[in-house]
Protein backbone atom coordinates (compact mmCIF):
# COMPACT_ATOMS: atom_id res chain seq x y z
CA UNK A 1 0.00 0.00 0.00
CA UNK A 2 1.34 3.10 -0.64
CA UNK A 3 -0.09 6.63 0.16
CA UNK A 4 1.42 10.31 -2.20
CA UNK A 5 -0.56 13.19 -1.07
CA UNK A 6 -0.51 16.31 -2.79
CA UNK A 7 -1.18 19.99 -1.30
CA UNK A 8 -3.58 21.88 -3.74
CA UNK A 9 -5.40 25.68 -3.20
CA UNK A 10 -8.38 24.74 -1.09
CA UNK A 11 -7.48 20.53 -0.45
CA UNK A 12 -5.08 18.07 -0.48
CA UNK A 13 -5.64 14.85 -2.49
CA UNK A 14 -4.88 11.54 -1.15
CA UNK A 15 -3.62 8.75 -3.71
CA UNK A 16 -3.80 5.31 -2.05
CA UNK A 17 -2.63 2.47 -4.13
CA UNK A 18 -3.06 -1.50 -3.29
CA UNK A 19 -5.34 -2.92 -0.34
CA UNK A 20 -7.24 -1.06 2.04
CA UNK A 21 -7.81 -3.88 4.84
CA UNK A 22 -6.96 -4.35 8.93
CA UNK A 23 -3.09 -4.26 8.07
CA UNK A 24 -3.32 -1.20 6.16
CA UNK A 25 -6.11 1.11 7.38
CA UNK A 26 -4.32 1.88 10.64
CA UNK A 27 -1.38 3.38 8.31
CA UNK A 28 -3.91 5.24 6.01
CA UNK A 29 -6.02 6.64 9.26
CA UNK A 30 -3.04 8.16 10.72
CA UNK A 31 -1.85 10.24 7.29
CA UNK A 32 -5.53 11.36 7.32
CA UNK A 33 -6.03 12.74 11.06
CA UNK A 34 -2.21 14.25 10.48
CA UNK A 35 -3.66 16.36 7.62
CA UNK A 36 -6.59 17.16 9.54
CA UNK A 37 -4.63 17.89 12.80
CA UNK A 38 -2.77 19.97 10.54
CA UNK A 39 -5.84 22.04 9.70
CA UNK A 40 -6.26 20.78 6.56
CA UNK A 41 -9.58 19.44 5.90
CA UNK A 42 -10.95 19.29 2.55
CA UNK A 43 -9.77 15.81 1.43
CA UNK A 44 -10.32 14.33 -2.13
CA UNK A 45 -9.46 10.60 -1.80
CA UNK A 46 -7.95 9.67 -5.10
CA UNK A 47 -9.37 5.23 -5.02
CA UNK A 48 -8.23 4.77 -9.00
CA UNK A 49 -5.43 2.21 -7.86
CA UNK A 50 -7.43 0.57 -4.82
CA UNK A 51 -7.90 -2.90 -5.59
CA UNK A 52 -9.73 -4.26 -2.24
CA UNK A 53 -11.44 -2.31 0.57
CA UNK A 54 -12.62 -3.77 3.74
CA UNK A 55 -15.13 -2.90 6.09
CA UNK A 56 -12.35 -1.72 8.56
CA UNK A 57 -11.06 0.80 5.67
CA UNK A 58 -14.63 1.83 5.62
CA UNK A 59 -15.32 2.32 8.79
CA UNK A 60 -12.22 4.39 9.28
CA UNK A 61 -13.48 6.40 6.40
CA UNK A 62 -16.72 6.84 8.21
CA UNK A 63 -15.42 8.01 11.29
CA UNK A 64 -13.42 10.81 9.27
CA UNK A 65 -16.09 11.71 7.26
CA UNK A 66 -18.30 12.34 10.31
CA UNK A 67 -16.18 13.68 12.51
CA UNK A 68 -15.11 16.56 9.56
CA UNK A 69 -19.24 17.21 9.00
CA UNK A 70 -19.54 17.28 12.48
CA UNK A 71 -17.67 20.45 13.28
CA UNK A 72 -18.14 21.71 9.65
CA UNK A 73 -14.83 22.18 9.34
CA UNK A 74 -14.60 19.82 5.40
CA UNK A 75 -15.34 16.57 3.92
CA UNK A 76 -13.53 13.95 1.69
CA UNK A 77 -14.56 13.43 -1.39
CA UNK A 78 -14.07 9.88 -3.14
CA UNK A 79 -12.80 9.99 -6.78
CA UNK A 80 -12.38 7.44 -9.26
CA UNK A 81 -13.17 4.87 -7.13
CA UNK A 82 -13.38 1.09 -8.87
CA UNK A 83 -16.61 -0.68 -9.57
CA UNK A 84 -15.72 -3.28 -7.60
CA UNK A 85 -14.61 -1.39 -4.46
CA UNK A 86 -17.74 1.09 -4.74
CA UNK A 87 -20.00 -2.61 -4.67
CA UNK A 88 -18.27 -3.18 -1.30
CA UNK A 89 -19.19 0.69 -0.46
CA UNK A 90 -22.70 0.24 -1.55
CA UNK A 91 -23.35 -2.96 0.65
CA UNK A 92 -21.77 -0.70 3.71
CA UNK A 93 -25.20 1.38 3.61
CA UNK A 94 -22.72 4.41 4.03
CA UNK A 95 -22.23 5.49 0.55
CA UNK A 96 -24.71 8.30 1.19
CA UNK A 97 -22.60 9.83 3.57
CA UNK A 98 -19.88 11.25 0.43
CA UNK A 99 -19.87 12.65 -2.75
CA UNK A 100 -17.98 9.91 -5.39
CA UNK A 101 -16.37 12.01 -8.40
CA UNK A 102 -14.95 9.87 -11.92
CA UNK A 103 -12.19 12.61 -12.08
CA UNK A 104 -9.52 13.70 -9.61
CA UNK A 105 -9.07 17.09 -10.94
CA UNK A 106 -12.71 17.39 -11.27
CA UNK A 107 -12.91 16.76 -7.67
CA UNK A 108 -10.29 18.83 -6.71
CA UNK A 109 -11.54 22.05 -8.34
CA UNK A 110 -14.77 21.29 -6.92
CA UNK A 111 -13.40 23.27 -3.17
CA UNK B 1 -8.80 -29.85 -2.17
CA UNK B 2 -6.16 -27.50 -1.00
CA UNK B 3 -5.30 -26.60 2.82
CA UNK B 4 -2.62 -23.67 3.31
CA UNK B 5 -1.67 -22.55 7.00
CA UNK B 6 -1.39 -19.00 7.98
CA UNK B 7 0.00 -17.19 10.67
CA UNK B 8 -2.93 -14.92 12.76
CA UNK B 9 -1.45 -11.65 11.80
CA UNK B 10 -3.19 -8.90 9.19
CA UNK B 11 0.27 -8.70 7.49
CA UNK B 12 -1.19 -12.08 6.39
CA UNK B 13 -4.59 -10.85 4.69
CA UNK B 14 -2.61 -10.17 1.42
CA UNK B 15 -1.11 -13.20 1.14
CA UNK B 16 -4.99 -15.06 1.80
CA UNK B 17 -6.06 -12.91 -0.13
CA UNK B 18 -4.30 -13.93 -3.23
CA UNK B 19 -4.58 -17.31 -2.12
CA UNK B 20 -8.28 -17.16 -2.30
CA UNK B 21 -8.12 -15.42 -5.61
CA UNK B 22 -6.29 -18.08 -7.80
CA UNK B 23 -8.74 -20.92 -6.46
CA UNK B 24 -11.82 -18.79 -6.87
CA UNK B 25 -10.61 -18.12 -10.30
CA UNK B 26 -9.73 -21.27 -10.69
CA UNK B 27 -12.97 -22.45 -9.97
CA UNK B 28 -14.50 -20.37 -12.80
CA UNK B 29 -15.83 -17.49 -10.64
CA UNK B 30 -16.26 -14.54 -12.79
CA UNK B 31 -14.70 -11.02 -11.42
CA UNK B 32 -17.52 -9.70 -9.36
CA UNK B 33 -17.87 -13.20 -7.22
CA UNK B 34 -14.20 -13.39 -6.91
CA UNK B 35 -14.02 -10.12 -5.08
CA UNK B 36 -17.23 -11.15 -3.25
CA UNK B 37 -15.14 -14.30 -1.82
CA UNK B 38 -12.28 -12.82 -1.41
CA UNK B 39 -14.23 -9.74 0.90
CA UNK B 40 -15.95 -12.65 3.05
CA UNK B 41 -12.35 -14.41 3.48
CA UNK B 42 -10.76 -11.06 4.44
CA UNK B 43 -13.61 -10.17 6.69
CA UNK B 44 -13.99 -13.75 7.89
CA UNK B 45 -9.72 -13.91 9.29
CA UNK B 46 -9.78 -10.22 10.69
CA UNK B 47 -12.44 -11.42 12.55
CA UNK B 48 -10.75 -14.67 13.85
CA UNK B 49 -7.46 -12.26 14.59
CA UNK B 50 -9.89 -9.32 16.62
CA UNK B 51 -12.63 -11.36 18.30
CA UNK B 52 -11.23 -15.14 18.38
CA UNK B 53 -7.90 -15.01 18.65
CA UNK B 54 -7.88 -10.90 20.67
CA UNK B 55 -4.40 -10.13 19.24
CA UNK B 56 -2.34 -10.58 16.31
CA UNK B 57 0.13 -13.64 16.32
CA UNK B 58 -1.79 -15.67 19.21
CA UNK B 59 -2.44 -18.51 16.84
CA UNK B 60 -2.72 -19.70 13.27
CA UNK B 61 -5.66 -19.63 10.30
CA UNK B 62 -6.08 -22.93 8.40
CA UNK B 63 -7.68 -22.18 5.19
CA UNK B 64 -9.18 -25.31 3.32
CA UNK B 65 -10.94 -24.99 -0.40
CA UNK B 66 -12.79 -27.51 -1.79
CA UNK B 67 -14.26 -27.25 -5.51
CA UNK B 68 -17.52 -28.86 -5.73
CA UNK B 69 -19.45 -29.82 -9.01
CA UNK B 70 -21.97 -26.24 -8.70
CA UNK B 71 -19.43 -24.57 -5.48
CA UNK B 72 -16.67 -23.09 -4.06
CA UNK B 73 -16.50 -24.38 -0.28
CA UNK B 74 -13.90 -22.47 2.01
CA UNK B 75 -13.70 -23.81 5.31
CA UNK B 76 -11.28 -21.48 8.22
CA UNK B 77 -10.20 -22.93 11.26
CA UNK B 78 -8.63 -21.43 14.38
CA UNK B 79 -8.09 -22.17 18.17
CA UNK B 80 -9.15 -18.53 19.74
CA UNK B 81 -12.01 -18.28 22.18
CA UNK B 82 -15.36 -19.81 20.86
CA UNK B 83 -17.29 -16.97 18.50
CA UNK B 84 -20.66 -17.09 18.77
CA UNK B 85 -21.75 -14.21 15.74
CA UNK B 86 -25.33 -14.29 17.85
CA UNK B 87 -23.23 -12.00 20.18
CA UNK B 88 -22.79 -9.47 17.58
CA UNK B 89 -25.22 -7.53 16.50
CA UNK B 90 -26.85 -6.53 12.57
CA UNK B 91 -26.18 -3.83 11.61
CA UNK B 92 -29.35 -2.17 10.28
CA UNK B 93 -28.17 -0.22 7.14
CA UNK B 94 -31.48 1.49 7.14
CA UNK B 95 -31.45 3.43 10.65
CA UNK B 96 -29.56 7.06 10.67
CA UNK B 97 -26.30 7.21 9.38
CA UNK B 98 -25.40 8.82 12.63
CA UNK B 99 -27.05 5.79 15.10
CA UNK B 100 -25.70 3.30 12.94
CA UNK B 101 -24.27 0.64 14.96
CA UNK B 102 -21.03 -0.25 13.64
CA UNK B 103 -19.97 -3.35 15.00
CA UNK B 104 -20.99 -7.01 12.35
CA UNK B 105 -20.45 -5.19 9.24
CA UNK B 106 -17.91 -7.92 8.56
CA UNK B 107 -20.43 -10.64 9.52
CA UNK B 108 -23.38 -8.60 7.37
CA UNK B 109 -20.55 -8.36 4.52
CA UNK B 110 -20.12 -12.11 4.89
CA UNK B 111 -23.48 -13.20 4.81
CA UNK B 112 -24.59 -10.88 1.73
CA UNK B 113 -22.02 -12.39 -0.40
CA UNK B 114 -21.70 -15.89 -0.06
CA UNK B 115 -24.60 -18.45 -0.03
CA UNK B 116 -24.10 -20.15 3.17
CA UNK B 117 -22.07 -19.11 6.15
CA UNK B 118 -22.08 -21.89 8.97
CA UNK B 119 -20.05 -20.85 11.96
CA UNK B 120 -19.58 -23.81 14.49
CA UNK B 121 -17.39 -24.65 17.79
CA UNK B 122 -15.71 -27.63 19.52
CA UNK B 123 -13.95 -27.79 22.61
CA UNK B 124 -10.86 -30.54 20.84
CA UNK B 125 -10.96 -27.95 17.03
CA UNK B 126 -11.85 -24.94 18.21
CA UNK B 127 -13.72 -22.71 15.62
CA UNK B 128 -14.57 -23.48 12.15
CA UNK B 129 -16.23 -21.08 9.70
CA UNK B 130 -17.99 -22.80 6.59
CA UNK B 131 -18.16 -20.34 3.56
CA UNK B 132 -19.77 -21.57 0.35
CA UNK B 133 -20.37 -19.38 -2.91
CA UNK B 134 -22.65 -21.18 -5.40
CA UNK B 135 -21.46 -21.73 -9.15
CA UNK B 136 -24.11 -19.14 -11.25
CA UNK B 137 -25.85 -21.89 -14.03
Amino acid sequence: MEIIIKEHQNCNSIKITGRIDSYTTPKIKQALQTLIDDDHHNLVLDLSDVNFLSSTGILMFVNIQKQLLKNKIGKIVFSEVPDLVYANIKLSGFQQLFEFVDNTTAAIDRF
Amino acid sequence: MVTKTFPGNFKSLELISKFIVKQAQKAGFNPDDVYAIQTAVDEACSNIIDHAYRGEDLGTIIIKVNEKENSLHIVLRDKGKPFDPNDVPQPNINSSLENRKERGLGIFFMRNLMDQVIFEFSEEKGNKLTLVKNKRS
